[in-house]
């Protein structure tokens, strides 16, 4: 087991390699000059354009460039944003906070009503409940994180004032975005519990439970969902990518503090040293929750056994 | 700044919609009335400047300048009469984007004014006229050759540390901004070809540049040229921007990154200008700046009550809250370039001036306004300036009236033919124009009415929308006919980096005009020195005459921002940029 985490860590290393070099040379490709689409017509002139990109280390070469980043990240610095002068790793660390709340947040609302849904139309195959539970879930899949924002903010904070609009800080404050943000989830997680529910349920082992006069309802949670979680689990962890992903969008419409909201107005002020770094801390989180979930398999299903021959 | 503005919004697009964000997320409002708005980051109002450095410029009360703005000014309009002021209350204001650093020398996004003209005062405040009041400063005087400034400042001011406000500061801040080691983004576009400061006296300062600067009092009255307390800046180096001192009405008390800065009265303020409603601490105990980037969301917040003022509200919306006694809506009209398509006059066939003034005839202003934003009261341009603007010239605004009939003329005269689907041609080459903006939606629609309006007259737009920078590097390499520009800036030497021949730079140069003419060119390089005002507005209208009568732009509409509030708050006044509001006088009374 240990090997086999080693060696996924090893792994990761060019992963992570090619997300940075991935970045870097986004940055570079986008159309327009980063000094000048930095200052806009403010910069009065030539003279003002070269001079701020001497001061920010950006008239040399972008293999140096990439190479200083490169050595300065191994060291654990990320350098100093250009707009708040602040270190960046500071930065990632003080907005990291309230994108996990979220994350963790709307992925426990995923689980949830996604397991719920999924074994309720499960257990009643083909019935109403299974046609109405499938229903909700594609509803979820099918709207836009956004929309469901700006409708949630609707319902429930102007018109029915029960909760704020924006911020964070309480439950009442995170509700609103963490439901926005894991209902997709939560419908794919629906829909997968179900397929593999139904499966399960076919087996015979349930239905020797069933024989040995077992309650339904331990056939159900004990015997029948502990087997079928182990796809979900998988798209549990696949999920938390697209969580993340879609919590760049949630937290603006929400005005809440985040790692997804420090990349978007990074990237719009091209704040190189700050893009670099919250994308590769992403990365890096990306890589660790993959990790976790393979390891979680062997916990889960004990016929798994990483790194035995 | 505007440039920069489409950029992010731009960038924003690219960022975020590949995620389904949207316009919307973005910043901006892409209802909102021209410009203004939303965006996110203008900049520093680059050398804006302005006005009246009339040589000596006294002071006290009026200042200096005697020249006046042709403008009217920004109109905020209080809605009824206003109650006696009352003491305390907490507002929070709904910003269209977070402030990232309230160092005022460091930072360049103009909604970090928002904040820190709060926190920190200039030397010189510019009234809604437009001229030019004592703020720390309480004269002023140039020398005669233009090279220097000498202030004579307030002698009874204190920094929020205790330190005291002396010439020491001017000069320390003057030096830290023009400092590479600082690494200024906005300030250090607004000082010039600064070269030191003397220290004449505790209280007076002469100011020395390489060579004049006329619009150097405009840079001064902004919030970038703020003046910060020497000792705190030593004290938090390059945290400063998050432990800000100043001598401003409001002290710093917090700042969450992406989420709120709040501020609270200084109970010791007693150094108001003269331009202010009353004299004393500031009413409010305490505002809170929350960034809310949606501007739905931040509509939203301001009907739940969350925010008690918000930032650029939708232009579909600000019907509905006129007719809302809840609220109430500020209007400012942006000095600066208006909406705008910038002719090519080097490629054919933009290069014929036939083709151009028939599109300046041809467009019906108040129709795009109308399609576009709403109706809201979002002016017709009639040149490079918005008429807020020092030094616009009134003159051009009979140039140009709509006139479909004289535009086709324009063109039959021209030699250009109408086809069988209604587009002209001439010797088999049509009537096509490249027509390139950034891909934001409500210029995507402003674009299409235009795209109708021109058929009329036979001509061919042929509409690329692109990313923002792309569509600049193309611009500047002059693969356009016309390319949409706007901008906010306070001073008319904003057109010196849009039509002076030197800025024809390809992939950097903002000349996406290429017109090369001696007398505009010497018109826009004066303006930059000229330190007689009245002889210097002269210069800006001559140049927009000429702007005008070969057509390097066809103008459309002019900026306005639209703050919304709630009917609680009284005294919030814009100021004459419509960047940021002024908050001194604010108070609340339910």
């Amino acid at each position: 087991m240990l090997r086999y985490v080693g060696a996924r860590l090893v792994m990761a290393v060019p992963v992570l390699l090619g997300v940075t070099i991935l970045v870097f040379s986004m940055l570079y490709l986008l159309p327009g000059d980063p000094v000048q689409a930095m200052l806009g017509e403010s910069a009065t002139s030539a003279e003002h354009v070269e001079r701020l990109r001497r001061e920010l280390g950006l008239d040399d070469p972008i293999y140096v460039q990439y190479a200083r980043f490169l050595g300065n990240a191994l060291r654990g610095d990320l350098g100093r944003s250009l707009v708040s002068r602040h270190q960046v790793l500071d930065e990632i660390l003080s907005q990291f906070p309230a994108t996990a709340e979220l994350a963790l947040a709307s992925m426990a609302i995923a689980v949830i009503v996604g397991v719920t849904l999924g074994v309720l139309a499960a257990i009643r195959q083909n019935s109403w409940l299974d046609t109405l539970s499938m229903f909700v879930a594609l509803l979820g899949v099918s709207m836009p994180g956004f929309w469901l924002g700006l409708m949630l903010i609707f319902f429930f904070s102007l018109r029915l004032g029960w909760f704020p609009a924006t911020g964070q800080g309480g439950p009442e404050r995170l509700i609103l975005p963490a439901t926005a943000l894991g209902i997709g989830a939560a419908a794919i997680i629906a829909r997968l519990t179900r397929s593999s529910m139904v499966e399960v349920l076919r087996q015979e082992y349930v239905t020797t439970a069933r024989a040995k006069g077992l309650a339904e309802h331990v056939v159900i949670l004990r015997h029948a969902l502990q087997n079928a979680l182990i796809p979900v689990v998988t798209m549990v962890g696949l999920q938390f990518g697209y969580l993340l992903a879609g919590a760049v969008i949630i937290e603006t419409v929400f005005a809440r503090q985040g790692i997804g909201r420090l990349i978007i107005t990074s990237i719009l002020a091209k704040d190189f040293p700050l893009v670099q770094g919250a994308v590769l801390f992403t990365a890096c989180l990306y890589v660790l929750v993959n990790l976790l979930v393979d390891i979680s398999y062997a916990v889960l299903d004990p016929r798994i056994r990483y790194g035995a021959k | 700044m505007s440039a920069t503005r489409i950029t992010r919004r731009q960038l924003l697009v690219i960022g975020a919609s590949s995620l389904g964000l949207l316009t919307a997320a973005a910043c901006s409002s892409p209802s909102t009335p021209p410009s203004p708005t939303a965006q996110p980051p203008a900049a520093t109002q680059a050398a804006a400047a302005t006005k009246a450095p009339a040589a000596t410029a006294a002071a006290t009360a009026a200042p200096a300048a005697t020249a006046q703005p042709a403008a009217t000014q920004a109109a905020a309009q209080p809605a009824a009469a206003e109650p006696a002021p009352v003491k305390g209350g907490e507002l929070v204001y709904g910003l269209y984007y977070a402030p990232d650093n309230l160092d005022p020398h460091v930072a360049y996004l103009s909604v970090v004014q928002n904040v820190i003209m709060n926190i920190f005062e200039p030397l010189v405040w510019q009234g809604p006229d437009l001229k030019f009041y004592p703020g720390l400063a309480t004269s002023w005087k140039t020398s005669d050759d233009g090279l220097s400034w000498t202030f004579q400042l307030r002698k009874d001011v204190k920094f929020h540390d205790g330190t005291p406000f002396n010439a020491a500061a001017v000069k320390f801040g003057l030096d830290r901004i023009a400092d590479p080691a600082t690494k200024s983004l906005g300030a250090v576009t607004l000082i010039g070809k600064y070269s030191g400061s003397d220290i004449v006296d505790d209280y007076t300062v002469k100011i020395n540049f390489k060579e004049p600067h006329a619009a150097f009092l405009d840079g001064l009255c902004q919030g970038f040229l703020g003046i910060a307390s020497p000792t705190a800046i030593k004290k938090y180096g390059q945290d400063f921007g998050f432990h800000p001192v100043g001598t401003g009405p409001f002290v710093f008390k917090e700042f969450i990154q992406n989420d709120h800065v709040t501020v609270e009265r200084n109970p010791d303020y007693n150094w108001a200008p003269s331009i202010f409603k009353h004299q004393g601490p500031a009413y409010l105990d305490r505002i809170v700046f929350k960034a809310i980037p949606e501007s739905a969301v931040r509509l939203a917040t301001l009907e739940t009550g969350e925010t008690n003022l918000i930032d650029d509200v939708p232009g579909k919306e600000i019907g509905r809250l006129r007719q809302d006694k809840r609220f109430n809506i500020i209007e400012a009209a942006m000095p600066g370039m208006p909406e705008q398509w910038l002719t090519n006059t080097e490629k054919a066939p933009s290069n014929e001036l036939a083709v151009r003034q028939a599109m300046c005839y041809a467009i019906d202003r108040p129709a795009i306004i109308k399609a576009v934003w709403f109706g809201v009261s979002a002016k017709p341009a009639s040149g490079p300036l918005n008429a807020v603007t020092l030094g616009y010239d009134k003159s051009i605004e009979a140039l140009y009236k709509f006139d479909q009939a004289k535009a086709k003329q324009l063109l039959e005269d021209a030699g250009w033919k109408a086809g069988a689907d209604g587009f002209r041609a001439k010797g088999g080459v049509p009537l096509k124009l490249t027509t390139m903006y950034a891909a934001v939606t409500w210029l995507d629609d402003m674009a299409q009415v235009l795209q109708s309006q021109m058929k009329q007259v036979g001509i061919n737009l042929d509409l690329q929308k692109m990313a923002g920078p792309a569509k600049n590097a193309a611009a500047s390499r002059g693969e356009h006919h016309l390319a949409h520009m706007s901008g906010p800036s306070s001073d008319p030497n904003m057109l010196d980096r849009f039509f002076n021949s030197k800025n024809i730079v390809p992939n950097t140069g903002w000349n996406f005009s290429r017109f090369k003419d001696a007398a505009l060119d010497d018109a826009l390089n004066k303006g930059n020195t000229e330190m007689d005002v009245a002889k210097r507005l002269q210069l800006y209208a001559q140049a927009q005459q000429i702007i005008m009568k070969n057509v390097l732009t066809v103008p459309v509409a002019e900026g306005l921002r639209m703050f919304g509030t709630r009917s609680e708050v009284y005294g919030v006044r814009p100021d004459p940029r419509a960047f940021y509001l002024w908050m001194y006088d604010a108070f609340i009374k339910k």
